[in-house]
């Protein structure tokens, strides 16, 4: 399993070297995102450098398709208002270094600075992060099931660890919001019936709670 | 002249019954709440979205700490931002437990108590429940057996609605029933897999008290058809699940003989010894610490059974050095709980075609069967089973980014399975609340010292229920992901006070010399003192308490009203 997760690493980093040469004026497009990711006001609880940084990230993994992306839904300023209020200092430190160690990963995996790639490159190195981060994962697990209910889970070790749990909260503020739960899931504030059984096919896309 | 009828200490679910029942026989009742007044306007919290919930309905973590390291590890699934006004404050209300020997004692201070936050299941308890403690010998004898309470139980399901299906199984008679929530496809699988491995076992739909038919008594009272939400831990605007808030305060009220008074704390109940009875009770105000003293003909304490306990302790005189109505030495002892976490959990195969819609706000019940139709047994009494088995939604853990991770998540997840075990704890005079003899708390109430464990009965219980968890999803053929009969047994075993069905501190019985109660919830030795809250029974059962505790505290109030008007009191 290590085998091959070297390989794909280093089979990222061979692609995102010349790419890397290749791209030095075409940052364009990243400007775009990195542009609407200027906080309104003041930050709560990153730097700029971070929360764009969250905003980038967020937006490889829920990008805007069809429906809104993680970007759309607010999903950096939420975290970012989150991360203040709610988490203690230590979770505070602990989730500053995840941050800190997934951008030095997709860094190393990009060949370069992570906000220097193209659109293209930086859904690459995200997606050698995701494939690395779930390529030893087994059969299905109690902790797969219960992983949603966050906050109880171990600090995360590794690069692929914290990377896992910071998708995990974007995909969970994501789906808690109002284009995440109701434009791209489907979401009733009062169902006024239970449907027990029923075709899924009538029923349509997954529920939001 | 007394300032009322009847005094009740405790808004909650037993508490709400006597009162509703007293005013309706006409007396001046006084109802003690030691907590604030909930408006549902204000306080419900039912009506946010996912979106309006701040900080994905989570609890600063410094708060938890501050202020709810109990209740939070011990309620995780009800404690949260939108709901924390439901639970009280650890430090504020501290108590005491023996060392080594951890009791969660989980609770809200406010209008309706418990029966705001519980999570709804309504069970009768059977015959045998009522003749245990006779058979096996653990505890004292029930002084009335069940066909004293059937008719109770039947005045208090019509008036609170109680989902369900009719079963015809003795152990765990139907009630009077609303119609039920169906089975989903999951668990239709689970009932055909468990009823066809299983011949003496049953999956059924959860009992659960939420009106899904309501009478004109009940939409009379202002509540409503339940709308499948499942907020039903942020308090329930359409007043559709029972609660003393939705249902029996409003009809105590509209007879005009209710008073209600929050924020007053009971310190204690003067005993009289020229008349033998209780003469007044001091309360302290929760807020501005004035002091002052009600009086009454009768007094119901209905303050859950720690409270009501501490209560009682707190009540000496010289009649009762040990504690209120204590001529037995039983007060405080044979603290219950349920035994539970014996669990397993896993995936149903197909079914990839179904899915629901709405938020059922119950699940499944498994009645018990150990000792009742299965007795290849190594312990006394049983257990039944909670669980459910519904499709998983989106799930941000999984591989792939971008439109196909989007995409993937709009087909619903696997179809996720979970039966969690009840069972009954023995009664046992060593697991007992006394108060500790120097430390108060802000209102100058002594501090409760917990001493409760489990015992081997108990153990052996959770043992065989952890391999019989696993045992039915498989008959099903559910792939199990997590179980609890790989653990060593002590990690299987729930904290005592974790099910929040404590009870029996101040058990009734025949014999004044063992126990505190008589068979009417009266004390032996204080005609005018009532327990009817979880304290008074002598054993617990494995089923879900709160319905007895209604069916038992409307029985104790009319027998109140009928000593009151034959001038017997």
């Amino acid at each position: 399993m290590t085998d091959r997760r070297q390989v794909l690493l280093g089979l990222a980093l061979a692609l995102g070297g010349p790419a890397a040469l290749a791209s030095c004026d075409q940052a364009a497009t990243n400007d775009e995102l990195l542009r609407s990711l200027r906080p309104d006001g003041r930050l709560a609880f990153y730097n700029t450098r971070e929360y764009q940084f969250i905003g980038v990230l967020a937006d490889a993994i829920i990008p805007t398709t069809d429906t809104p992306g993680a970007v759309d839904a607010g999903v950096p300023a939420y975290l970012d208002g989150m991360m203040a209020a709610w988490a203690s200092r230590e979770t505070q430190r602990q989730h500053k270094t995840s941050v800190r160690d997934v951008r030095a990963r997709l860094t190393e995996l990009g060949g370069r600075d992570f906000f220097q790639l193209s659109d293209e490159e930086r859904r690459a190195a995200v997606a050698a992060l995701d494939t690395a981060a779930y390529e030893t994962q087994g059969p299905p697990t109690a902790a797969s099931f219960f992983g949603a209910a966050a906050g109880s889970s171990p600090a995360p070790e590794t690069p692929e660890q914290s990377y896992r749990a910071l998708k995990g909260l974007i995909a969970q503020i994501y789906y808690a919001s109002e284009p995440g739960a109701t434009v791209e899931l489907q979401y009733e504030l009062v169902p006024g019936r239970w449907l027990a059984d029923a075709p899924l096919s009538e029923i349509g896309r997954t529920w939001a709670e | 002249m007394a300032d009322f009828d009847a005094i009740v200490i405790g808004s909650g679910m037993s508490g709400g019954w006597v009162a509703k029942e007293l005013c309706e026989r006409g007396l001046k009742v006084l109802v003690l709440e030691r907590g604030r007044e909930i408006d549902p306007a204000v306080d419900y919290t039912d009506h946010l979205a996912p979106w309006q919930r701040p900080n994905l309905d989570r609890i600063p973590e410094d708060e938890v700490a501050q202020h709810y390291y109990v209740q939070k590890t011990g309620v995780s699934y009800a404690v949260q931002e939108t709901t924390k006004q439901y639970w009280v404050k650890d430090d504020e209300h501290p108590y005491e437990t023996a060392e080594g020997k951890p009791f969660d004692w989980l609770r809200g201070y406010h209008t309706a108590g418990k029966s705001i936050m519980w999570s709804r299941q309504t069970y009768r308890l059977g015959p045998q429940d009522f003749e245990s403690n006779k058979q096996d010998g653990h505890g004292i004898d029930w002084p009335i057996r069940y066909n004293d309470l059937r008719p109770w139980y039947e005045h208090v399901e019509r008036f609170a609605g109680i989902s369900g299906s009719r079963e015809n199984l003795p152990q765990l008679p139907d009630s009077i029933f609303q119609p039920a929530f169906e089975l989903t496809a999951g668990e239709q699988v689970l009932k055909r897999g468990v009823e066809s491995a299983f011949p003496t076992r049953k999956v059924i739909s959860a009992r659960i008290a939420h009106l899904t038919a309501p009478t004109e008594e009940q939409t009379a009272l202002g509540r409503g058809a339940c709308q499948s939400r499942n907020y039903c831990h942020r308090g329930c605007s359409f007043g559709a699940y029972f609660s003393s808030m939705s249902a029996t305060l409003p009809a105590a009220r509209r007879t005009g003989n209710l008073t209600m008074v929050h924020n007053a704390i009971v310190q204690k109940l003067d005993y009289d010894p020229a008349t033998q009875r209780i003469s007044g009770v001091r309360v302290i105000d929760a807020q501005t610490k004035e002091e002052r003293v009600y009086t009454s003909n009768v007094v119901f304490l209905n303050a859950s059974t720690v409270a009501t306990t501490v209560l009682m302790l707190n009540s000496t005189s010289e009649t009762f050095p040990n504690g209120l109505a204590n001529r037995s030495g039983q007060l405080g002892r044979n603290l219950v709980d349920h035994v539970g976490q014996a669990v397993a959990a896993g995936m149903v195969p197909g079914l990839d075609d179904r899915y629901h819609a709405g938020r059922a706000p119950g699940g499944i019940y498994i009645p018990r069967y150990a000792n009742i139709t299965e007795h290849d047994t190594d312990f006394v009494r049983g257990f039944g089973f909670q669980g459910g088995v519904k499709r998983q939604g989106w799930n941000g853990d999984r591989a792939g980014i971008g439109a196909d991770f989007k995409t993937a998540n709009r087909t619903p997840g696997p179809w996720f399975a979970y039966i969690s075990a009840f069972g009954e704890m023995l009664p046992n005079p060593d697991n007992r609340i006394t108060l500790h003899p120097t430390r108060r708390d802000e209102w100058g109430m002594p501090v409760p010292v917990i001493d409760c464990a489990f015992g081997e009965n108990e153990r052996k219980m959770m043992q065989r229920a952890s391999r019989d968890a696993k045992a039915m999803l498989e008959a099903a053929g559910i792939y199990v992901v997590m179980s609890s009969e790989s653990m060593p047994i002590e990690m299987v075993m729930s904290k005592p006070g974790n099910k929040i069905h404590e009870a029996g501190t101040a058990r009734m019985g025949a014999d004044p010399m063992q126990s505190v109660l008589n068979g009417w919830n009266q004390a032996h030795d204080v005609p005018n003192l009532f327990v009817t809250d979880g304290a008074s029974l002598p054993s617990n059962g494995c089923q879900n308490p709160s319905l007895t505790y209604m069916a038992i505290s409307a029985r104790a109030a009319n027998h109140a009203a009928d000593l009151m008007r034959d001038g017997a009191l």
